[in-house]
């Protein structure tokens, strides 16, 4: 719960919350609820997390990776999970997307695990592992197309190309993954997310590698347009982005494992 | 049907029509395979007609076997495989669709070439029919098994190996029933027995592979 002044206007999350609401499905829980309390200009905001980590430890072959890892996250906030190397960043996000099982601890999603809510929580839910997800012997606009099927969003080609023309694709569209660059494979990534503004949710691990100064800045952009409208971000970086926006850090570091054998 | 299904079938048969030298390689490793054994045991025309409907079925099943792997491995590797355990439509429902593909691109044009074994072997052309026949029931099943050993032995070392000694075993009861419906017919006892237990098998597969698979594919993707 927190207090906030009417006249300052209410932080980033409140004014968030109208559109992340239409964009839920209508029966979800409303999270979010502002009224004004008798006798004083306050107005109590009361968020109910639309994530939740408690607790949460991950164990890789015999090394503790991290322990009592907890954090919420509400409607319009950019998290950034920091840390070094080989310190669990990916294996937090795994965990935050349900690919991976906790070892101890659990993740909900609008108060319930993430495996009771499998379905709704998936059709919110965009992740963009390390991998980038593309076949070499398909188009970029074959690949994205199937991405959208897969995932279960109706995205027709025109769409697809649209997006893919956007982030400096567009001479690529009918040529084989296989002869793209680096960079150019993640902006089909970067297309994706284009196409999934209507998930709230998006867990992005190292969205900037391999990307040129203008392609990380319109990525940064997108990323905060997510944010403003009521989205959620987490993302894993070594570089520094402007967003435009506050961004909340989380170093998975500081939950290291104290037993590490 | 859903969404995914849908896609995941025409992006593989995609994926498959354009990498068909792989499955050429597979289909010509039948053929080789199948042509071999009358080197080994002599040109005695009974002899094989009595042994071409075991020889054309092993040989169809090494070759299930030689194409097996490539099932999930390439998704895996490229991260397509966790994209699509994230989907909203749960896992059997795209693992039954790539299953259904890889019948169709390495199974179908197996029991399509099999006639032309058959009559190498000097095979009556009723008993090419039951040959075929059995074989278009018979190879669903062992693409089905294999889906499981496939996902079970994703991203292990040494995975071909691994799988083959996982499935084999389990197709034995395919390769019997199938290969003696020829038998059972040219011995005048009837193919009904043999037809109605391998169906049931496949129908029994059908409903089990793919679930059995999807459980596999969430373990080894842990």
């Amino acid at each position: 719960m927190q207090w906030q002044d009417p006249g300052t206007g209410l932080n980033s999350i409140a004014k968030a919350a109208p559109t992340a609401r239409q964009k839920c499905n209508p029966d979800v829980v409303i999270f979010l609820t502002t009224k004004r309390l008798p006798d004083t200009p306050w107005r109590v905001v009361e968020c109910t997390p639309m994530l939740e980590i408690h607790d949460l430890a991950c164990l890789r072959g015999d090394r503790l990776l991290f322990r009592r890892l907890g954090l919420s996250v509400q409607a319009g906030e950019l998290w950034r999970i920091a840390g070094a190397n080989g310190v669990g960043k990916t294996s937090l996000l795994r965990l935050l997307c349900g690919l991976a099982t906790p070892d101890e601890g659990e993740v909900r999603w609008q108060r319930k695990t993430i495996q009771q809510e499998r379905e709704s929580f998936h059709a919110a839910l965009l992740y963009l592992g390390h991998a980038s997800a593309l076949n070499d012997l398909l188009t970029p606009l074959e690949n994205l197309h199937f991405a959208c099927a897969a995932a279960g969003d109706a995205v027709d080609t025109a769409a697809c190309s649209a997006a893919l023309t956007r982030i400096g694709l567009g001479q690529q569209l009918d040529l084989p993954t296989k002869v793209l660059s680096q960079g150019q494979r993640r902006r089909v990534g970067l297309a994706r997310m284009l196409l999934a503004t209507q998930r709230l949710l998006w867990i992005l691990d190292e969205p900037f590698t391999a990307l040129d100064v203008a392609a990380a800045a319109e990525l940064a952009q997108v990323i905060a347009q997510h944010a403003k409208a009521g989205g959620m971000v987490i993302f894993t970086s070594h570089q520094d982005a402007d967003f435009g926006m506050p961004v909340r850090t989380l170093d998975v570091g500081k939950f290291g494992g104290a037993f590490s054998a | 049907m859903s969404k995914a299904f849908i896609a995941v079938l025409r992006r593989d048969l995609l994926l498959a029509w354009r990498s068909r030298a792989d499955l050429l390689v597979a289909l010509s490793f039948f053929v080789v395979v199948a042509s071999l054994f009358p080197f080994g045991v002599g040109s005695d025309p009974d002899q094989l007609r009595a042994i071409g409907p075991g020889v054309v079925w092993v040989a169809a099943l090494l070759a299930t076997l030689l194409a097996l792997p490539r099932m999930f491995s390439q998704d895996f590797d490229s991260g397509v495989l966790e994209q699509l355990l994230l989907s909203q439509e749960p896992p059997v429902v795209w693992v039954s669709a790539k299953i259904a593909a890889h019948w169709l691109s390495t199974g179908l044009p197996l029991v399509v070439v099999s006639p032309l074994l058959a009559l190498m072997y000097g095979l009556k052309p009723s008993a090419i029919e039951v040959l075929a026949l059995a074989l278009l029931i018979g190879t669903p099943i062992l693409s089905l098994i294999g889906a499981i050993g496939a996902a079970l032995t994703l991203g292990l070392r040494g995975a071909g190996s691994l799988l083959a000694l996982l499935v084999l075993p389990l197709m034995v009861p395919v390769l019997i029933f199938g290969a003696g419906s020829v038998d059972a017919w040219a011995s005048g006892i009837g193919l009904r027995a043999h037809l109605l237990l391998m169906g049931g098998g496949l129908f029994a597969a059908l409903a089990l592979a793919p679930f059995a698979s999807a459980a596999a594919l969430r373990i080894t993707m842990d």
